[in-house]
């Protein structure tokens, strides 16, 4: 009875890290769109422009809460053995090294954006925007973590939610470039370059990576299952490294 | 707030909503959290109408405060004796 509850207890971690690190890249979507589109006077209607700065606000809050979720429970998950330290630490994990490191990348530079907005008015206006800028490569290492972790990427609901982030970002990017003054041209001439080229290579490497039902297949990890015993992990961690 | 000092001496506290220009870029939350304090002008720039708050409004001026993308706008609190 232990063991089903045990078993149980830790499919349920993984599910729920699996699901809220989808809904967290969704709301992380959202909150650049919104960002993006607020920033260059986006008026819908008659709708307040207020509304999609308070909107903003709140979105990027609660996708922090769904990463503290996904991160939370993805400590949680005995399977996994991750520790307290890797939910910060990028660096030195055994398992899924590379992807995860990515993930816990984009979350630190995440909290650097928090902090800096939530002490806005303490620091210089331009160190605080200069550091918001880091939100889009926040959110396109948000997006290859998700891919290369890899347990949902061959399916095809997970690729049209990471087709329906980049799309809604890239749009609302390309707008907000077009919108744009023309000085600065090297700035934009350097965005549409980075915009046009890193989707296309995004595309490519999931194509050829993530994609394939055999990707996470090389991540041993993947095809033991959850309640296995721990003394299945040495062997993981070879093949982690 | 201030009337809760009753009989004595009351103190009232003011809110008054101050406005740098020079930074101000025209996002306009503020006019649209605040109509009765400000009006936009022909470019979409806050026009000061009433730089004191009423209480019933000093949440939305918090949050005027709060949202500003310039940090243009700010509350100074009064003390009038």
């Amino acid at each position: 009875m232990a063991l089903i509850l045990s078993v149980l207890g830790t499919q349920i971690m993984w599910y729920v890290t699996r699901s809220s690190g989808f809904i967290a890249l969704l709301l992380l979507t959202m909150t650049v769109v919104l960002g993006v589109s607020s920033a260059q006077k986006v008026k819908v209607g008659k709708v307040p422009r207020v509304y999609f700065a308070e909107l903003h606000r709140s979105v990027a809050l609660f996708a922090l809460v769904l990463l503290a979720i996904h991160i939370f429970t993805a400590v949680v998950d005995p399977f996994t053995k991750l520790g307290w330290t890797t939910a910060f630490d990028p660096f030195g994990r055994t398992y899924r090294p590379l992807y995860l490191g990515l993930g816990v990348t984009a979350f630190d530079l995440l909290l650097t954006v928090l902090i800096t907005s939530l002490l806005r008015d303490r620091l210089k206006q331009r160190t605080w925007k200069t550091l918001h800028f880091l939100s889009y490569p926040i959110w396109l290492l948000a997006i290859v973590h998700g891919l290369g972790t890899g347990t949902d990427s061959h399916y095809s609901f997970a690729l049209v939610i990471y087709g329906i982030c980049l799309v809604a970002v890239l749009i609302s990017v390309w707008v907000r470039i077009l919108d744009s003054g023309i000085e600065r041209s090297l700035l934009r001439f350097s965005a549409y370059a980075l915009t046009l080229f890193a989707p296309f290579l995004l595309l490519l490497w999931t194509l050829l990576g993530p994609a394939k039902a055999s990707w996470s297949k090389h991540f041993v990890s993947t095809t033991i299952p959850a309640h296995v015993k721990t003394n299945s992990l040495p062997s993981e961690k070879e093949a982690g490294e | 707030m201030a009337s809760k000092a009753k009989g004595k001496r009351v103190v009232k506290l003011e809110y008054q909503l101050v406005i740098d220009p020079t930074v101000c870029d025209g996002y306009g939350y503020c006019v649209e959290l605040l109509p009765a304090n400000l009006i936009f002008d022909d470019w979409g720039y806050p026009i000061i109408k009433d730089r004191c708050i009423d209480e019933e409004h000093l949440e939305l001026a918090y949050r005027a405060v709060k949202l500003c993308p310039k940090l243009a706008f700010r509350l100074n609190k009064i003390r009038n004796e």
